[in-house]
């Protein structure tokens, strides 16, 4: 068996994300996961969503017992034992389950708790599939992964969310990065979307920035230019919704400043409701299905744009 | 190229070097992604934005689609400086906000505001003369009205911290076009003069 552990400084994570609910986020995750351990890299699929925890039924294993949501309470402070096996070989999975109300979302301690666990685990790739919304956890996940997609149905609600979150995103890196409180503090209250300072995106934080130390301006530029989202479009009809894709990636370098790729998209198939209910995903069980293509070409193109360390 | 303005090859979103394919492309795509039933510009973009965007779309393709009108305008363009702003691209607000100066017509400057310092008062002398409404500008800038409102009044007390005042005069300057440089520098004097005048000061305790 050939050596597949590429980099021994932790694996690569992976986000889905995309504001809205029901945009395919789930499916995605579970798909690509199968299609990038059947091509012989070590996965491990997280369900982030603990509020809407199905990571585990796309990929057709049964609701577990250890989860997630014991590692968000503190009641367990080791993924490795939540670790659940899948019917693919090189692909395990951390699930959540529903229900969990109360510790719903971890708070920013454990979430960076979490995230350096993650470093931890002993795989190639991690893929989080986040849930809906822009919760401070799915943008954290999001914010700090080495690759952030962004999952969008050509409807105008999804592209709606899916910039929110997009800023929301930014911004987050942004404070992240700054070193200055007084310059983090600005970056939060430009965060706000009602602000009423005339900031409406990371341009016009900019000269706010600058004019407060022009170092951190310039590490304001880096970070701007470093983060390179992916965009996926999903449930594709037309040739519109395809170049849908061009077109929001544009808007994004436009007016967020942010380079966002377009890395694919998968068409609109009725299939992928019969993988659902056999608890197959459809990669594997219908390869030669519309979906199973465009899923695939898109986990070809994102393991090679993937850096390994 | 005027300082504040994109290049054409901004606006198209192409690099100085690109082939007349690469223009025909971006122009192609820009068209799509700014119309106005556009997808892509949900929730971002107002159909005045859009029509602006568009305008300078247009523009910046008749100008780089003629070889002729393009290596006029790239031997002007030659040596200009890059804005170090994050975006080289068209931003929504900082480079749409001169549009506004224009859209209320031919200016009247009497040329008064140059005799005199930007506080408050000047600002607003400035703006009134070229009918512009302080809503407007609360409109194309997104600051908040009361914070536009304090600025003219010179009610600096009221004013956030000065990062943000110095934003808020850039914008104003920007969108009536008046010297935002100068503006700035007026304004943020009679700042720091009142912050020093005791009696002022006094006042603004009680
Ligand atoms: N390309 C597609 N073609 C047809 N149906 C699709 C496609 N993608 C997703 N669906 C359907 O949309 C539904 C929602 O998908 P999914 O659960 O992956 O969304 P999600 O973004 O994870 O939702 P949530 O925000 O609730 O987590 C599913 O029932 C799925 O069958
Ligand atoms: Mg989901």
């Amino acid at each position: 068996m050939k050596e597949r552990r590429r980099y021994p400084r932790g694996p690569r994570t992976i986000a889905l994300a995309g504001g809205k609910g029901g945009v395919g986020k789930t499916f995605i995750s579970a798909n690509l996961a199968v299609a990038i351990a059947e091509a012989g890299f070590r996965v491990i699929a997280i369900d982030t969503d603990l509020e809407g925890a199905n990571l585990h039924t796309w990929l057709g294993v049964r609701e577990s017992s250890n989860t997630l949501a014991d590692f968000v309470s503190g009641r367990e402070d080791s993924l490795e034992s939540l670790l659940v096996g899948t019917d693919f070989e090189n692909l395990r999975l951390i699930p959540a389950t529903q229900g969990h109300l109360t510790h719903a979302q971890p708070g920013s301690e454990r979430r960076q708790k979490l995230l350096k666990a993650v470093q931890n685990l002993d795989c190639d790739l991690v893929i989080l599939d986040c849930g809906a919304g822009t919760h401070a956890s799915n943008v954290d996940y999001f914010s700090v992964s080495d690759v952030a997609i962004l999952i969008i149905r050509p409807e105008p609600t999804s592209v709606e969310n899916a910039y929110n979150f997009l800023r929301s995103a930014i911004f987050r890196k942004m404070e992240l990065a700054m070193l200055k409180p007084e310059v983090q503090a600005c970056v939060r209250e430009a965060m706000d979307q009602r602000n009423d300072l005339g900031v409406r995106t990371p341009a016009n934080l900019h000269p706010l920035v600058r004019s407060i130390d022009p170092q951190e301006a310039r590490r304001f530029n880096k970070v701007l230019r470093d983060f390179s989202p992916q965009i996926i479009i999903n449930e594709v009809l037309t040739a519109e919704d395809v170049r849908l894709g061009f077109s929001i990636s544009e808007v994004c370098k436009r007016f967020f400043g942010v380079d966002a790729d377009y890395l694919g998209y998968i068409s609109n198939d009725e299939k992928i409701r019969q993988a659902l209910r056999k608890g197959a995903p459809i990669v594997a069980s219908m390869p030669e299905a519309d979906a199973s293509i465009y899923l695939n070409r898109v986990a070809r193109k994102l393991l090679k744009q993937i850096e390994w360390r | 190229m005027i300082p504040g303005t994109s290049s054409h090859y901004e606006i198209l979103g192409v690099s100085p070097d690109a082939t007349d394919e690469d223009i025909s492309r971006a122009y192609h795509l820009a068209l799509e992604t700014y119309s106005e039933s556009s997808l892509a510009v949900y929730s971002l973009y107002d159909d005045d934005e859009l029509l602006t965007l568009r305008n300078k779309i247009e523009e910046a393709y008749r100008v780089l689609s003629s070889h002729q009108e393009r290596s006029t305008y790239d031997s002007q363009y030659e040596g200009v400086s890059q804005d170090e702003s994050p975006l080289n691209a068209v931003t929504a607000i900082e480079k749409l906000q001169p549009e506004v100066a224009r859209e209320t017509g031919e200016l009247t400057p009497l040329g008064v505001e140059d005799e005199l310092p930007f506080n408050g008062a000047g600002l607003r002398r400035a703006r009134l003369e070229r009918g512009i409404t302080l809503n407007r500008i609360s409109e194309v800038t997104r600051i908040g009205l009361t914070h536009l409102e304090n600025l003219e009044e010179d009610n600096h007390e009221a004013l956030p911290a000065s990062v943000y005042v110095r934003g808020f005069v850039a914008g104003y300057a920007r969108c009536i076009g008046i010297p935002q440089e100068r503006v700035i520098t007026d304004y943020m004097a009679a700042i720091r003069k009142s912050q020093l005048d005791p009696i002022k000061r006094k006042r603004s305790k009680q």
